[in-house]
């Protein structure tokens, strides 16, 4: 047995209990190599995304319709699996300033609205643009900053700038308010990465908060803050399925995100072959 | 001497030290070529048969150098020059001593969001010269990414391969990486 068939076999598990197409994915990751694999599992939904490095194989594999792009330096290919659909993207590291990212991503019709927003993000507290994305096979884009931890006073400048921001991109009262709750449990010392999308037609509707945070129990006590008992008991018992599915003792990070749905997503990453 | 020199001393063969193992003395045996270098052999060897070991070695010429841990970088420098292999693929950086003439330190560098890491030279002239760099895209993806994560890492390769190198050519080494200074560091291969 080489030394990659333990993590393919978990990944393989792991894609069936989703019931997501096994062989595309498993080609795509043997393409590249389980060295560098990140799992992005949705505790709502069945959808999973994979972060892999970047081969024109794996991006064929899983996207046959999709010519090579281009590739810029620091791209990995994430893959998003949602039942039987499987989409793709460009994940680039970093990003040189906000105005060359939103040109590199928007529609011109789009670009100064949404520049607006990422080129103030930063000044919230300590941000740095640490990520951006284009996607193969669907018409958006995400641009992510992150924070590193912060003091009490640079923490209520922050959310209060987040909340500003989340009023802007259309998130509604009862969101916001259950967004700031969610953010406080996390507590202020934890680094968080904000991610806004757009699309052709403007900016969507979309706020992905990502922690750093690595406890299972933490991704089950945000469940418990967002639905009743009962279901997040559900929750729970998937948590514990996927904990030992992955054979992963802890988490790399755990993922708010809000939508068009009155309730937001809490995804957990997880690496598929630990250090 | 206990420890057996083959498979390590079959012709075409590289042997490094893995500077990652701190508690015990352990060495890889590298295929190597233009493309690259294959691990194809790995020994551990009593420290005290160490000596005895590698002369048996380069008696049977073959270039010893080091290596870290789980990460793809392999280097030497000896009086047939230095090289850097990356990877089974990844290539080849090569040359002699009198081409790094107007070298004056070797330096590790890290990027300001950890992803790139590697070796840089200072010149003469002041200014600087890249040598072998790595990118690793999972520190930017990697919420939980830190500079802990980092200084636990195999970027550590970058660290001992500009030792041996600015000890080859006897001039400082400047950590800006890790910190560290040399007397911190394991002993050469």
């Amino acid at each position: 047995m080489s030394d990659e068939a333990p993590h393919l076999l978990r990944l393989t598990r792991l894609l069936e209990q989703r019931q997501a197409p096994v062989l595309p994915v498993l080609s795509a990751v043997t393409v590249s190599g389980t060295s560098a694999v990140y799992l992005a599992i949705s505790t709502r939904t069945r959808r999973v995304d994979l972060l892999i490095p970047f081969h024109p194989d794996a991006l064929a594999a899983v996207a046959p319709q999709i010519p090579t792009p281009a590739i810029p330096a620091r791209a990995m290919l994430r893959i998003s699996i949602d039942g039987d659909r499987l989409g793709a993207a460009l994940q680039i590291a970093g990003a040189p300033t906000a105005r060359a990212a939103v040109d590199e991503l928007a529609e011109p019709g789009m670009r100064d609205m949404w520049f607006a927003i990422v080129d103030a993000m930063p000044a919230l507290g300590q941000g740095v643009i640490n990520g951006r994305t284009r996607f193969l096979t669907d018409e958006r884009s995400a641009i992510a900053v992150s924070y590193p931890g912060r003091d009490p006073d640079a923490e209520a400048h922050l959310v209060a700038g987040l909340d500003a921001l989340a009023a802007q991109l259309g998130l509604s009262e009862p969101q916001r308010t259950l967004w700031k709750a969610l953010h406080a449990s996390f507590g202020s010392q934890t680094g968080v990465a904000i991610t806004t999308q757009c699309t052709p037609a403007g900016l969507a509707p979309y706020l992905g908060c990502l922690y750093a945070a690595t406890a299972w129990d933490q991704a089950v006590t945000l469940t418990t803050m967002i639905v009743d008992t009962a279901a997040a008991r559900a929750v729970a018992a998937d948590l514990g399925t996927l904990a030992g599915t992955l054979e992963a003792d802890e988490l790399r990070g755990i993922e708010v995100v809000f939508g068009a749905e009155p309730l937001p997503d809490v995804v957990v990453w997880v690496v598929l072959r630990p250090a | 001497m206990t420890t057996p020199i083959l498979p390590f001393a079959s012709p075409g063969r590289v042997v490094a030290r893995s500077y990652a193992a701190t508690d015990e003395v352990r060495y890889a045996a590298y295929e190597v070529s233009l493309r690259g270098a294959k691990i194809v052999a790995q020994q551990v060897v009593p420290a005290t048969e160490r000596a005895v070991w590698l002369a048996a070695l380069r008696a049977a010429d073959v270039r010893v150098g080091g290596m870290y841990g789980g990460n793809s970088f392999v280097w030497l420098c000896d009086d047939r020059g230095y090289v850097i292999w990356r990877g089974e693929d990844g290539g080849l950086v090569t040359g002699q001593r009198a081409e790094l003439a107007d070298v004056v330190g070797v330096r590790t560098f890290i990027g300001d969001d950890y992803v790139e890491r590697g070796v840089l030279l200072d010149l003469r002239d002041g200014g600087t010269r890249p040598l072998v760099q790595e990118t690793d895209l999972a520190a930017s993806v990697d919420p939980s990414y830190t500079a802990n994560e980092f200084m636990m890492s195999d970027a550590k390769w970058c660290l001992y391969c500009a030792r041996d190198l600015a000890r080859w050519l006897g001039v400082p080494l400047h950590d800006d990486a890790f910190g560290t200074s040399p007397g911190d560091l394991q002993d050469g291969p």
